[in-house]
C-alpha cells in the first residue's frame, strides 16, 4: 500500500516513443487518481458501517434479542426471512450482526478516543519538557507496553467488570503508550523548529506552545495514526467479548457471535463465518483507510 | 579411536531405543485402556470436593459400606403417564463393604459387619473397622477441607466391637440413613494409615478399595488409575483408565470421533448432540436422575416478598420454549415438581402456566404497571446458566421486567447468590435420592444463605413453610407416610409460589461402542447417580 505510487510506475512498461503522447498524459493522471482507490474502498466500507451503527433500528429485520424458538439454529435464508440463519436461540444473525457493528464501532472509536486525549498531551508535555517529567512519564509507558493490548484490557476489564463503558475505558487505556510514544516524538521533532524558537522569544508560555503550536502541526500526522488504532481496538473488543468479557447478553457484539457460535460450528457454521467475516471486514477497511491517509499525507511516501 | 567408540555408543542407544520401543507399543496394545474425556480433579480426596468431575473420578478408587441397588424398576414416562420398565438405580442399597448389619427397633443403633478379607491399594492392609470409624469421624471432626460433615450430623457415636464390627450410634431415627452409608459423599471409606501418612497430601496419595488405584498424575494432561488386582470382587477387565483434562466441548467430540477418547462427557449439551455423535457412530449414555434447573424466589426481600410478583414472573417464563430451544429432542424434560423424578417422594404437582398476560396483570396489581428493573443480575458464564437466563431475560422483558445480567466466573457466581446479591437465583444440582436429602437441603429454614452468620446454604429462597413437613419426615418409619409428607411439602412450594422448576436434564457421556460396552444397555436411562460409573467394574473394553 505504502509504495501504490512507484508499483504502478514499475509495473507499466511505457516505450519511451509513448511519453510524450497525449493518451501518456491521460493515463498518467489517471495513475494519480488511482492512488484514491484504497482510501475510496476503505471509506465506503467504513461509511457503510457507519450507516449500519447508526441505522441499526430501521435497517435490521429484526429486534436483535428476539426469539424464535421454532427458528433454532436454522442455516441462511431459514423461513425466507432470516437472510443469515439463526442462533441457538432463534434469534436472527443477521439483525445480531447488523446490531454488533454498533458495539464495534463504539468501542473502536470511543477507545481511540480516550487514548488520544489521555496519550496524546501526556506525549507532547515528555516531548516539550523533557528531563524527570519525560522520564517518569515514559517509564510509565514502558511499563503499560510490557503488556499486549489484549492483555492489559483483560485486566482492567477484569477489575471493572464487564460493560460497555468499561470496555471503551479499557481498551481506550491499554492503547494510551502507544499515543505518548508518538506525541512524544512528534513533540521532539517539532519543538526544534525556529517557529517555535519565535513564538518562545515572543513570551509563549509553555502551555500556549504545546497547545497553539505543537498540537497543530502533530495532529494530522496523529489522526492518521489514530485510524488505525481503531481496527486494533475493534480486534481486542472482539477478543474481549469472545472471552466472555465484553458486554453482557443479550446485546449483540461480533466477538460473542463468534464466542457463542464456537460451540456449533460442526453443524451451524454460518454462526462464527458471518461473525468473523464482519470482523475481518473491519478491520481490514480501517487499516486499508490508514494506511491509504498515512501514504496521502506523508510527504516521504509520496510516489511523485 | 575416539571417535569409533562414539559411534558404537551412538548405535548402542539406538538399538536400545528401538528394542525399548517395541516392548512399549507391544505392551501398550496388549493393554485395555478406556479413555475418558472431562475435567480434571482438583483432589482424589472423596470427602474434600462436590464437584462433579471429582464424584466421578473418586468412584473409581473407593466404596462405601452399601451401594445403590439397580433393579427392575417401573417408572413414569416423560408424559407422566405411560409406565414403562427399566433398570434403574434405586433409592434402596445393597450391601458393599459391609457384609450385612442390623438396626435396633427404635432405629437408632446400627450394627455393621464387615465383609473380611477387603484389600486397600498398594499395600495398605485390609480394611478393618478401625477404618470405618475414622472414615467418617474425620468429616465430623470437621477436619479442613471435609465437605460433607453436614450428611453425617445425625451420627452420635461410632464404635468398634472387633475389627469386622463397627457400630454406629444415631442421634435419633434416620430414614435416609442406609443412603447416607451408600459409597458416595460421605460415605467413602478411606485407609486410615494412608490418610494420617499424608495428611494434607492424601489428595495426591488417596488409598481406597475400589477397582483402580491411583498411578500417576499429569497435571492438566490427565491422571492414569490402574486395576487393582486384589480388588475384593476380582480384578476388572480393564488395565488402566486414562482421565484426560479436556477443558472444550469440540475437542472432546473431536476426540471421540478420531479415536483418541473412548468416552466423553461434554459440559454443556447442546442440541445438536445427538445428530453429533450418532454421526461419528457412538452412542449417548444417559444417567439420571440429573440435574434440575430452576428458580428460586428471595421471598423475605422486595419486590418477591409480594406473592403476586413471584406469580407474575412464574407466568412469565415460557418454560416449553426453553426445554424446545436448548434441550430439543428429549434431551430434557420439563420439569413437573421442585423434587426431580427418580428421588424418593416425587410427585407431579400443578405447575403454573405460561401466561404473560395474567404475569403483567399481575405485576400491574402489586404496583408495577409500567414493569420493573432488576439490575446487577449475577449470572455464571459456566454451563447452561448464561442459556438459561438469556432466554428468561427475553421472555420477562414481553412482561416489562428488565433483567440486566453481569456475567462473573463460576466461583463468583457461587459466592454472590451466597451472599443473597441475586432477588432470584437461578440454580441448578444433584443430591442423594430422596426428597429428605433434596427438599432439606434447597428449602429447610437451617439452609438459607446469610452472610452475617456465615451460612453457605443453598435455601435461596428463604423458606420457611416446610419445616414442620421435613422434621416429620425424620420421624417417620413408614415409607408411605413419609412419601405422602413430601409430596405435601411439593405442594406447598408451589402454592407459596418460591420455586420454580424448569427443566430435568439427565447428565449425558457419549461413548465410543466400538471400544467399550457396558452391561447397560444406553436405551435403559436412568442406572445411575450423576458420577462418572457407577460400576465401573462392569465395563468391558470389546476385544
Amino acid at each position: 500500500m505504502a509504495t501504490t505510487g512507484n508499483t504502478a510506475t514499475a509495473g507499466t512498461r511505457v516505450k519511451p516513443s509513448a511519453f510524450d503522447s497525449e493518451a501518456w498524459q491521460r493515463r498518467l493522471s489517471g495513475r494519480r487518481h488511482r492512488r484514491y482507490i484504497p482510501i475510496a474502498a476503505g471509506m465506503l466500507m467504513v461509511v457503510l458501517m457507519l450507516v449500519c451503527a447508526v441505522l441499526a433500528p430501521l435497517i435490521s429485520p429484526f429486534s436483535p434479542s428476539a426469539q424464535f424458538s421454532d427458528f433454532v439454529l436454522q442455516g441462511p435464508g431459514a423461513g425466507g426471512r432470516h437472510l443469515l440463519g439463526t442462533d441457538e436461540f432463534g434469534r436472527d444473525l443477521l439483525s445480531r450482526v447488523i446490531w454488533g457493528t454498533r458495539v464495534s464501532l463504539q468501542v473502536g472509536l470511543g477507545a481511540v478516543v480516550v487514548g488520544f486525549l489521555v496519550g496524546v498531551p501526556l506525549g507532547i508535555l515528555a516531548g516539550y519538557k523533557g528531563g524527570g517529567t519525560e522520564a517518569t512519564i515514559m517509564r510509565c509507558t514502558d511499563m503499560l507496553l510490557a503488556f499486549p493490548t489484549l492483555l492489559l484490557a483483560l485486566i482492567i476489564v477484569t477489575a471493572l467488570g464487564g460493560s460497555l463503558l468499561n470496555e471503551i475505558i479499557a481498551i481506550g487505556v491499554a492503547l494510551t503508550p502507544n499515543f505518548v510514544r508518538l506525541a512524544r516524538s512528534m513533540a521532539l521533532t517539532i519543538k526544534e523548529n525556529d517557529y517555535i524558537m519565535a513564538a518562545r522569544a515572543l513570551g509563549g508560555t509553555p502551555l500556549r506552545l504545546m497547545v497553539r503550536h505543537i498540537f497543530p502541526n502533530a495532529v494530522s500526522t496523529l489522526v492518521v495514526i489514530a485510524t488505525l488504532y481503531i481496527a486494533n481496538a475493534i480486534r481486542t473488543e472482539a477478543g474481549l467479548s469472545f472471552l466472555g468479557l465484553g458486554v453482557p447478553p443479550p446485546t449483540a457484539s461480533w466477538g460473542n457471535i463468534l464466542s457463542e457460535g464456537r460451540q456449533f460450528i460442526k453443524c451451524c457454521p454460518w454462526l462464527t463465518t458471518f461473525s468473523g467475516l464482519s470482523i475481518m471486514l473491519a478491520v481490514l477497511s480501517f487499516n486499508i483507510m490508514g494506511d491509504a491517509l498515512r501514504d496521502l499525507l506523508d510527504p516521504r511516501l509520496r510516489g511523485d | 579411536m575416539y571417535k569409533g567408540v562414539f559411534r558404537l555408543f551412538v548405535v548402542l542407544v539406538m538399538q536400545g531405543c528401538i528394542l525399548l520401543g517395541l516392548f512399549v507399543s507391544a505392551d501398550a496394545a496388549r493393554k485395555k485402556i478406556v479413555k475418558i474425556a472431562y475435567k480434571e480433579q482438583e483432589t482424589l480426596d472423596p470427602h474434600a470436593s462436590i464437584l462433579g468431575q471429582t464424584q466421578s473420578g473418586v468412584r473409581l478408587l473407593y466404596r462405601g459400606l452399601t451401594r445403590f441397588a439397580i433393579k427392575e424398576g417401573t417408572e413414569t414416562a416423560p408424559d407422566g403417564t405411560e409406565v414403562v420398565r427399566r433398570r434403574v438405580t434405586t433409592t434402596e442399597v445393597e450391601p458393599d463393604l459391609a457384609e450385612s448389619w442390623t438396626v435396633s427397633d427404635d432405629g437408632t443403633v446400627w450394627t455393621f459387619k464387615l465383609r473380611q478379607g477387603v484389600q486397600f491399594h498398594k499395600g495398605y492392609g485390609e480394611m478393618t473397622a478401625e477404618d470405618v470409624k475414622y472414615s467418617f469421624e474425620r468429616q465430623m471432626r470437621r477436619e479442613r477441607g471435609m465437605r460433607f460433615a453436614k450428611n453425617l450430623d445425625v451420627i452420635q457415636d461410632i464404635t468398634v466391637l472387633d475389627p469386622y464390627t463397627v457400630r454406629i450410634t444415631l442421634k435419633q431415627f434416620d430414614p435416609v440413613f442406609p443412603l447416607r452409608m451408600a459409597g458416595y459423599q460421605q460415605g467413602y471409606i478411606v485407609s486410615q494409615k494412608a490418610a494420617l501418612e499424608f495428611g494434607d497430601q492424601f489428595g495426591w496419595n488417596p488409598v481406597g478399595t475400589g477397582p483402580f488405584y491411583f498411578h500417576r498424575h499429569l497435571p492438566r494432561e490427565k491422571i492414569i488409575f490402574r486395576a487393582f488386582k486384589k480388588y475384593y470382587e476380582g480384578r476388572p477387565p480393564i488395565d488402566e483408565i486414562h482421565w484426560f483434562d479436556v477443558p472444550e466441548d469440540a475437542t472432546k467430540l473431536i476426540g471421540l470421533e478420531k479415536g483418541t477418547f473412548d468416552i466423553v462427557s461434554p459440559n454443556i449439551v447442546t442440541p445438536d448432540v445427538k445428530e453429533q455423535v450418532a454421526a461419528m457412530d457412538a452412542v449417548l449414555d444417559e444417567r439420571g436422575p440429573g440435574g434440575q434447573f430452576r428458580f428460586y424466589f428471595n421471598y423475605t426481600k422486595p419486590p418477591f416478598d409480594d406473592i403476586r410478583v413471584r406469580r407474575a414472573f412464574m407466568h412469565a417464563i415460557d418454560r416449553q420454549a426453553i426445554v424446545d430451544t436448548l434441550w430439543p429432542d428429549g434431551l430434557g424434560v420439563v420439569a413437573s415438581s421442585p423434587l426431580p423424578p427418580g428421588y424418593f417422594g416425587h410427585v407431579a404437582v400443578e405447575m403454573p402456566a405460561y401466561d404473560p398476560e395474567s404475569a403483567r396483570q399481575l405485576l400491574a396489581e402489586a404496583g408495577y404497571p409500567d414493569g420493573l428493573t432488576i439490575g446487577d443480575y449475577f449470572i455464571t458464564k459456566s454451563y447452561g446458566y448464561p442459556k438459561v437466563m438469556t432466554m428468561v431475560q427475553e421472555q420477562l422483558k414481553h412482561v416489562g421486567v428488565d433483567v440486566q445480567l453481569q456475567l462473573v466466573e463460576h466461583p463468583t457466581y457461587h459466592r454472590n447468590i451466597r451472599n443473597n446479591l441475586n432477588p432470584f437465583v437461578l440454580y441448578g444440582g444433584t443430591r442423594l435420592t430422596d426428597g429428605d436429602v433434596m427438599l432439606s437441603l434447597f428449602f429447610h429454614s437451617d439452609e438459607a444463605p446469610d452472610p452475617a452468620t456465615g451460612n453457605k446454604g443453598t435455601n435461596f429462597a428463604h423458606y420457611r413453610g416446610i419445616d414442620d413437613l421435613l422434621e416429620e419426615g425424620r420421624r417417620t418409619r413408614d415409607s408411605e407416610q413419609r412419601a405422602a409428607l413430601y409430596h405435601e411439602a411439593q405442594r406447598r412450594i408451589m402454592q407459596d409460589a418460591v420455586c420454580l422448576p424448569i427443566v430435568d436434564i439427565p447428565s449425558r457421556s457419549a461413548r465410543n461402542p466400538a471400544r467399550v460396552s457396558t452391561p447397560f444397555d444406553p436405551e435403559l436411562g436412568e442406572y445411575a447417580l450423576h458420577y462418572f460409573y457407577n460400576y465401573p467394574e462392569m465395563l468391558a473394553v470389546v476385544e
